[in-house]
């Protein structure tokens, strides 16, 4: 739903779900704290920092073992840092970001296969019976298709709803609700089959 | 089933999805302090930005100060060049004023010149204009005013003014009688820069297309150039003959008339 109006010199077209009216503050408010961070304040670096984290986190989780992932994440903040004059849309920084990370994943398994081969669940080992739990449903979930596998991880593991995973990514709202649908129909089968087994 | 909860979790809760959750929830981000790497990369950022905007301001002040020497230096030490004048034939005094050998170089040096120099005299009392004149522009106030005649602005009429005055000083010198010749050493000094300051003003209204301006100075400038190339005492007939071309020309009124207006508005 959209509503028209002129304010005498422009035609504004604004959406009246609130859910979209968040997300063109929440735009502006990104090429702000990106303004700051090109000038250096560590303030909004740790601001944008906290609101694109878990996007990031999730994006690796879904290519590497969960024991490299918080130190990819920072990898890819460092990268993102050192590249930012690079980004010419401030507004498609989650996008971007996104990229420098599923890149960041790439580049682990090269590196991995040219020095030794770890273990994928090495660090999902645990003792307890719901670890076990944890570690095999992730490892369904990452034998996904890259595109359920990635937006699953966004909603199931970080916790984010469809629209955020959307606005982080920026993917259209209609891809992950797509991306979302089929990987969970996926998903069941699969741990419905591993069930029966 | 209804994928509402698994969009947006809104609508009733899938039971499956909600057991996912808190399964895969020991995977999720928590919150960490940012790495010493990505705090040095920050600081390095910001500490990148000081230099450039240092160097920049660095870099403007120098180049300030470069272009205020360079017009300090051609409105002050631009030299007078009076010995270069000759005294003129009768009917050729333009020509002598501004001799086709030196034009050419002088050419830039007027043009520069006369913008850098387009500055307002405070003081143009007589007691002063001495001083004004051997000086040049080296006294003058950096102050632009707006031009109120559309023919002559306030430096020409400042100009015109102190021509004016030596040109009446001039005409009140004795030169006839039994005593020895007078001395107008004093009225030569002050035309020379005069003689100059008008070849600048000439050509600054020549450039300009103002003719009537252009006329007034060519007019004058004869005048300035024979009381320059006096000698210090120069015989009766000698002053005479001067004085007898200004009452012909009438340019002692000439210089009142367009210099007035403009210089009463200014005051």
């Amino acid at each position: 739903m959209y509503k028209i109006e002129s304010n005498g010199l422009l035609l504004v077209a604004r959406q009246t779900q609130p859910a979209a009216r968040a997300r063109v503050i929440e735009i502006s408010e990104e090429a702000l704290l990106l303004k700051a961070v090109r000038h250096g304040e560590q303030e909004a670096f740790a601001k944008l920092y906290s609101l694109y984290a878990p996007m990031v986190h999730g994006v690796l989780l879904a290519r590497v073992p969960w024991g490299e992932v918080d130190d990819l994440v920072q990898d890819v903040f460092l990268a993102a840092l050192k590249k930012l004059n690079t980004l010419r849309d401030d507004a498609a920084f989650g996008a971007w970001l996104a990229m420098i990370a599923r890149n960041r994943a790439m580049d682990f398994h090269r590196r991995k296969r040219v020095t030794e081969e770890l273990s994928d669940d090495l660090a999902t080992q645990g003792n307890s019976e719901a670890d076990h739990e944890a570690a095999n449903v992730l490892e369904v979930i990452c034998g996904l298709p890259e595109a359920y596998r990635e937006t699953l991880v966004l909603r199931l593991v970080e916790g984010m709803t469809g629209p955020e995973i959307a606005d982080r990514t920026g993917l259209t709202p209609a891809s992950v609700r797509v991306n979302l649908h089929r990987g969970m129909k996926l998903l069941r089968e699969k741990l419905g089959m591993e069930e029966r087994l | 089933m209804n994928d509402d909860y698994l969009w947006d979790r809104s609508g009733e809760p899938d039971p499956e999805v909600e057991r996912l959750e808190r399964v895969l929830g020991k995977y999720r981000y928590q919150d960490k302090p940012l790495s010493p790497a990505l705090r040095s990369r920050l600081s390095e950022r910001r500490g990148g930005w000081i230099r450039l905007a240092a160097v920049a301001a660095a870099i403007l002040m120098v180049l300030a100060g470069l272009w205020i020497f360079k017009v300090h230096n051609k409105s002050v030490t631009t030299p007078i060049q009076s010995q270069n004048i000759d005294r003129p034939e009768n009917g050729d005094e333009k020509r002598a004023a501004a001799p086709p050998a030196k034009k050419t170089e002088n050419v830039p040096t007027v043009a520069l010149a006369s913008k850098a120099s387009r500055k307002i005299h405070r003081k143009s009392s007589p007691e002063t204009l001495a001083d004004n004149s051997r000086d040049g522009d080296s006294d003058l106030v950096a102050e632009r005013q707006p031009m109120m005649n559309p023919f002559i602005d306030i430096e020409t009429a400042r100009h015109i003014e102190r021509a004016q005055l030596l040109l009446r000083s001039f005409r009140n010198t004795r030169d006839s009688g039994s005593q020895p010749d007078p001395d107008l050493s004093y009225e030569k000094q002050q035309s020379r820069g005069l003689v100059y300051k008008n070849i600048l003003l000439r050509r600054d209204a020549e450039a300009k297309g103002n003719m009537p301006a252009e006329d007034l100075l060519g007019s004058l400038e004869p005048f300035l150039l024979d009381i320059a190339n006096l000698p210090d005492r120069p015989s009766n007939a000698d002053v005479r003959s001067i004085k007898e071309r200004m009452q012909k020309k009438e340019i002692v009124s000439a210089l009142q008339i367009y210099s007035a207006p403009t210089l009463s508005q200014v005051f």
